[in-house]
């Protein structure tokens, strides 16, 4: 197991990185709106400019790291990756929504140059989808953060095993 | 007894309420979400 000094590292950059990921969605989703929104074609051409940015320099270094220190931290913590729901359940929150913002890259891109020429009523279906797809990604960091916080109680059938062998073993 | 959370019951833990709620939310957002694409909503693969 890790040491509690590397252990707090960790742990302080995973809480770092997964409440900017939430953040940095916050204000995608609200760029999304104005994008779609508004009737001033510069802000919303403006908007689709900014939100490319903003995903490749800000959400993507933000989610690869709350990912990669989320992994990190319960492997080298007490909580283990498989042994209890809410872990597993972060587990797979975070890589769908990494997943999702990935597939999306080529689409927010595809917005971003579809910008210089946007009228309001172009590519309404592509526009509403940022919105839906981030304010989804909102509610699954939301979900996240309070599985973090909470840590409600229920081992899996592998944690299980492991806290019965471990309880079996002298000390 | 040194299992005050009661994690450590006789046999192999069933799966808990709220894991079963949360699963049945997230097939609900899956099927919403084929149903969307298969109508048509989204970028349904012209620009990617």
């Amino acid at each position: 197991m890790m040491g509690l000094g590397w252990r707090k590292v960790f742990l302080t950059t995973h809480v770092t990185s997964s409440v900017g990921w939430l953040g940095s969605v916050g204000v995608f989703l609200a760029l999304a709106v104005v994008g779609l929104e508004s009737q001033d074609l510069d802000a919303a051409r403006s908007a689709y400019i900014a939100m490319e940015a903003a995903a490749w320099y800000v959400i993507v270094p933000f989610a690869v790291a709350s990912l990669a220190t989320g992994l990190v931290v319960s492997l080298g913590g007490p909580w283990g990756l498989f042994r209890h729901y809410w872990v597993l359940i972060k587990l797979a929150i975070s890589l769908v929504s990494t997943s999702v913002l990935l597939l999306h890259l080529r689409p927010i891109g595809f917005m971003a140059e579809a910008a210089a020429t946007l009228s309001v009523d172009d590519l309404r279906a592509e526009r509403l989808q940022l919105v839906v797809a981030s304010a989804g990604g909102i509610v699954a960091l939301l979900v996240a953060q309070v599985l973090s916080i909470y840590k409600p109680r229920g081992l899996t059938p592998y944690g299980w095993r492991m806290e019965r062998e471990e309880r079996g073993r002298p000390r | 007894m040194d299992d005050p959370a009661g994690n450590l019951q006789a046999g192999p833990p069933g799966m808990p309420l709220w894991v079963k709620v949360m699963g049945l939310l997230a097939g609900i957002a899956v099927a919403a979400f084929v149903v969307a694409h298969l109508m048509g909503y989204g970028f349904g693969g012209h620009p990617s």
